[in-house]
């Protein structure tokens, strides 16, 4: 009893803490202002969040300058390379998403404060995920980074698709997290921490036990439900379709690569010593993943349902480097890490164009593309720089993503490494099949009912799309690039 | 794979004890329905009327409220039985956490979750400030006259 009770002051290094407390600080703020101002803030509000983004940009570029490793509270929150390169990609890819919000959310009449002080609270547990090395904080971090998120899904609050998709998102995160709790206290109940080195050392030395294996399933298959894997996807269709499309898009992109985030931490981590029952399992779940999803797409007529499901098959693609975590860990993670950074630039800017074709045509469906060359060049063009680069066709930034994959499988080498390979090469000219048709449709047919008055795009849209077309064309023309942030190593933690 | 065999048997024990407790509950539960049985149980007065099929729920905002400071509570008591051993550093702690806490309670306060009574009658004017005499006597169309829809859509979004 003594010794629980002896309490000794945790040392906080204010500097490593310094980019969570900014989203804090700037989404407390965005709710002072709107209790004070109320509707006569409503212009400011995504400019502040907007600030808030990059003011919490500074502080993760000074402890990227100063490149010391930072470990806090026992080893549950560390700041390495890794978590600080994941933190930049999520506050950029939170920018894109409030550009993109600006005219949607100012527009449609919804509520503004309240939207831009979700997005940055589900930021933060974003931005926390990325430097969590322990049950409990990634538990937090991820309930953070959802509950905002199931509101969000349904801020369309007169449409009844917006408020299925946040009911069905809500009720299967809510299962997904029950799930990983159940696997959580079985994992914890054999090591007796929460701590994932601890972890990998309890689980490495016992071999047999069933409840080991079982508490590593029920954790792996609660967050493949956030990453929405098959065959644990169903909602996110008609989540990603009901949703307003800037929350789509921050779903697809930020919530996913979040999932994946804590992924990586366990697999490579918590899990490092049970490559027994972790690689066969992510063998199958990205095999079935990348050709369930590509196959359902490609039957899609509504875009944004198409780019759903085409967002469940590129998940797929980067849940195979897991499947040779073993066997090759470091070229594993710097796939997964590369891949989640190009798909987020690459993923935005389709979504980006969709919002803005859909300023004109209120409409989804891929037939309404026709004509966009006519009267929208600068669109279409864009659209093509996005299908091809998530088509894998270089010089858009695509195709380099797929190499790591395989050169992650090739460096692992054996059998079942070369028979995923065999399942991603085929999944990539499925994939084709469907960007193509919508690339046909905006080239080659003629614009429906003859409309074809221009596209209005607003500031904030073109400075999304520019964001996004620089970023993809800059990976794909310069792998190098991205290939130097993708070298870090998420085992630094271990020592910690 | 038989490393995923203690899986596969906890599906199928899972699927069994559900099949098992239907089948039971069909096999061993008499049915005996009364009229007290069949009725709403405990669910207040038998409705005389049917109700609106959309009415206020105003009152889930105090709800909420009630919730709010339930999680307070829940992090306040075991920082008061700690007390002596956080000393002033919880103290510190525990005044941020319950400022960011106040923040959410003024917000609702703010957006009105408190104010009962008869909803607040949106006045909207007919016409606009700039009707005089002179523009309206010839003027009798539309012309000058707010948009009372658009205004009404307004005050029902904010």
């Amino acid at each position: 009893m003594e010794a629980l009770l002896a309490f000794s002051r945790p040392a906080l290094d204010w500097h490593a803490l310094a980019p969570e407390l900014t989203l804090l600080a700037f989404g407390t703020l965005i709710t002072v202002v709107d209790i004070i101002w109320d509707d006569r803030s409503k212009q400011a509000m995504p400019t502040l969040a907007g600030i808030g983004l990059l003011a919490t940009l500074l502080p993760v570029i000074t402890l990227a300058l100063d490149g010391t490793d930072r470990t806090m509270f026992g080893g549950a929150y560390v700041i390495d390379d890794f978590s600080l390169v994941l933190k930049a990609l999520f506050l950029i890819s939170g920018y894109v998403v409030i550009l993109m919000s600006v005219d949607y959310i100012r527009d449609g009449d919804y509520y503004e404060n309240e939207y831009y002080t979700l997005m940055l609270t589900s930021l933060l547990g974003m931005v926390m995920m990325s430097s969590s090395r322990d049950l409990i904080s990634v538990f937090v971090a991820l309930e953070l980074l959802s509950i905002p998120a199931y509101m969000l899904a349904a801020w369309r609050k007169g449409g009844a698709r917006s408020n299925e998709a946040g009911l069905k998102y809500y009720l299967m995160g809510v299962f997904a997290s029950a799930v990983m709790l159940y696997g959580m206290s079985l994992v914890y109940g054999l090591a007796g921490s929460t701590a994932f080195g601890a972890i990998a050392e309890e689980l490495g030395s016992l071999d047999s036990s069933p409840v080991a294996i079982l508490g590593i399933l029920f954790i792996l298959i609660g967050f493949a439900f956030k990453v929405s894997a098959v065959p644990f996807h169903t909602w996110a269709p008609d989540t990603y379709e009901g949703a307003p499309t800037p929350v789509t898009a921050f779903l697809a992109v930020a919530s996913k690569t979040a999932g994946m985030v804590a992924l990586i931490q366990l697999v490579f981590v918590a899990f490092a010593g049970r490559d027994d029952v972790v690689q066969p399992f992510f063998w199958l779940i990205a095999a079935l993943t990348m050709t369930i999803g590509n196959l359902i797409a490609l039957r899609q007529t509504n875009i944004v349902r198409l780019l759903a499901y085409s967002g469940v098959a590129q998940g797929g693609f980067m849940l195979v480097p897991f499947a040779v975590a073993a066997d090759a860990p470091a070229r594993a993670v710097e796939a997964v890490v590369i891949y989640m950074a190009i798909y987020a630039f690459m993923n935005l800017g389709a979504f980006t164009v969709v919002l803005a074709v859909a300023r004109k045509t209120r409409s989804g469906e891929i037939d309404s593309y026709g004509g966009l060359f006519q009267y929208a060049p600068g669109l279409a063009v864009a659209m093509t720089i996005f299908l091809a680069a998530l088509a894998g066709i270089p010089p858009a930034g695509g195709w380099f993503a797929k190499f790591g994959l395989f050169r992650a499988l090739l460096d692992a080498g054996g059998g079942w490494a070369a028979g995923l390979g065999v399942v991603v090469a085929v999944n990539t000219v499925i994939a084709f099949a469907y960007y193509a048709r919508i690339l046909g449709q905006m080239w080659f047919q003629p614009a429906p009912d003859g409309d074809e008055r221009p596209v209005v795009m607003t500031g904030s849209l073109k400075a999304a799309l520019a964001m996004t077309i620089i970023a993809t064309m800059a990976f794909g023309i310069l792998p190098g690039l991205v290939g130097h942030f993708g070298e870090v190593s998420v085992l630094s933690a271990l020592g910690g | 794979m038989e490393q995923y065999l203690p899986v596969l048997t906890l599906g199928v024990l899972g699927v069994l004890f559900v099949l098992l407790s239907i089948v039971a509950s069909r096999l061993l539960a008499p049915e005996r329905a009364t009229v007290a049985k069949r009725s709403a149980y405990e669910c207040g007065v038998t409705e005389q009327v049917a109700i609106p099929e959309r009415f206020p729920v105003k009152f889930y905002l105090v709800a909420m409220l009630f919730i709010m400071f339930d999680i307070e509570i829940v992090f306040l008591y075991p920082w008061a039985v700690a007390n002596d051993e956080l000393g002033l550093f919880g103290l510190v702690a525990m005044t941020i956490f319950a400022g960011i806490f106040f923040l959410s309670f003024v917000y609702e306060l703010a957006k009105g979750g408190l104010n009962w009574g008869p909803g607040r009658q949106l006045i909207t004017p007919a016409t606009s400030p700039e009707r005089t005499t002179t523009s309206t006597i010839r003027k009798v169309g539309l012309e000058g006259r707010i948009e009372i829809e658009t205004a009404a859509d307004d005050s029902e979004a904010a």
